[in-house]
């Protein structure tokens, strides 16, 4: 178990439809942990929605979160905001305490 | 049969009512619903029967006769997103992603209608040939192609690999279950017709209250911010494109040399006039959203969902077959 100050926590939200498209570049940029959380309802500047009035995933947003070492969240960060963007998502990215086993 | 009877056998029929019972479940905001696995689990079975009975009815008939169908519907599939993008143009000011994606929804088919389109078929004795269910299958896609080329998005579709809508659950399992009633013919038929034939109304039943749950809700959420002239969009664009189905459907019944299956009853016509009537709510969108992201996914969905279903389901379908016992029952 290992146990750094220099990590940095990442919570990305993006349609539901788009999470195997992040999935794949997280995977190409060296990602080796990260969660993928579905999202129960919500509402976007599109209105509100929730799993139960939809039968494609077109509306649905999840949230994908990820700690990484500084080295590498330092390097991906770039490329991981321009591809949120590019796909309406939102990012937010802060320095944490990190402890994983 | 006029369309007052035929509309009367289709509103009273319990799937109808049930979907009718479903809306206003969601109108008066009840908490109703369906669990999603079971709400899914139902949405596969009622395409795995549709499939099986249209293959196992196929190896009853030849492969040459489902041809020029099979075109026709490519070709509508492609064409009606171009109708329907132009009069957007003429009548709303939305972006041009937004009508392009709009355009895709109602090019390409849903296949909750077709299936209650069969069920409107059997009831009112007017039944289309199995065959069609690959027609179905066929027009999912070609909409979707045409909705990038309007949103002027050719060669680049963000990340959407156009054999997507292909490989969409949804289609795997109708072509699939197709395939194995087209294998296994009348035995295969009999041995599944418990499950297959005699529950398919009753599940089709439940289905059609989970759909009314959602259609109303989708209303609710999202209708009051629809303009005028996009839901008027959602009520006429089945009529005109169920019209020109109609001209396709009348075309194709006069082709020399073509046989007496597909083209000339007016079971396979009101099928056709059907599934170019109604609007993806399921593949599209999904497509939509990743090839082109700058489109509101709630306007389309909504659209299609809950207006363009919901007329088709309760005036739609028995306008169908009224006009197509008018046309082509005369041919």
């Amino acid at each position: 178990m290992t146990q750094s100050d220099a990590h940095v926590r990442f919570e990305m939200e993006i349609d539901a439809v788009q999470a195997g498209r992040l999935e794949e570049l997280l995977e190409r940029l060296g990602v080796e942990r990260w969660l993928v959380l579905p999202g129960q309802s919500g509402r976007t500047p599109e209105g509100r929605w929730n799993r139960t009035g939809q039968i494609a995933p077109s509306g649905r947003r999840v949230l994908v979160v990820m700690t990484l070492e500084r080295g590498l969240a330092d390097r991906i960060s770039p490329e991981l905001h321009d591809t949120l963007d590019h796909l309406h998502g939102d990012i937010i990215a802060w320095p944490v305490a990190a402890r994983q086993g | 049969m006029e369309f007052g009877s035929i509309a009367l056998a289709t509103f009273a029929s319990p799937p109808v009512l049930f979907f009718i019972l479903g809306l206003a479940a969601a109108f008066i905001r009840s908490d109703l619903k369906f669990p999603e696995a079971f709400a899914k689990g139902l949405s596969l079975f009622l395409i795995m029967a549709i499939g099986f009975k249209g293959g196992a009815e196929m190896a009853r008939a030849s492969l040459g006769d489902i041809v020029p169908v099979l075109l026709a519907g490519i070709v509508l599939s492609a064409s009606l997103p171009v109708l329907s993008f132009g009069l957007l143009r003429v009548t709303t000011a939305l972006p041009r992603v937004d009508m392009a994606a709009i355009a895709a929804h109602y090019g390409s088919i849903s296949i909750v209608t077709f299936i209650a389109a069969t069920d409107a078929a059997r009831l009112l004795d007017l039944p289309g040939d199995g065959a069609m269910v690959a027609v179905a299958a066929a027009m999912e896609a070609p909409a979707i192609l045409t909705g990038l080329l309007l949103a002027g998005a050719a060669g680049r579709t963000g990340g959407l690999k156009l054999v997507e809508p292909l490989t969409n659950g949804s289609i795997v399992l109708l072509l699939g279950a197709f395939v194995i009633g087209w294998v296994s013919g009348d035995a295969g038929m009999t041995a599944v017709s418990p499950l297959f034939v005699d529950a398919f109304r009753g599940v089709l039943c439940l289905f059609l209250l989970d759909m009314g749950l959602i259609a109303g809700r989708g209303l609710v959420e999202h209708g009051r911010r629809m303009k005028p002239g996009v839901v008027l969009h959602g009520l006429y664009m089945p009529l005109l494109s169920a019209g020109v189905a109609l001209g396709v459907a009348a075309l194709i019944g006069l082709t020399p040399g073509n046989g007496a299956l597909i083209g000339l009853t007016p079971g396979n016509g009101a099928l056709l006039m059907t599934l170019a009537a109604s609007a993806s709510y399921i593949a599209v969108p999904a497509a939509m959203r990743l090839a082109l992201p700058d489109a509101k996914p709630a306007m389309s969905l909504t659209l299609s969902l809950g207006i363009t279903f919901p007329f088709n389901l309760l005036l739609g379908i028995p306008l169908y077959f009224t006009l197509a016992q008018l046309v082509l029952g005369a041919a």
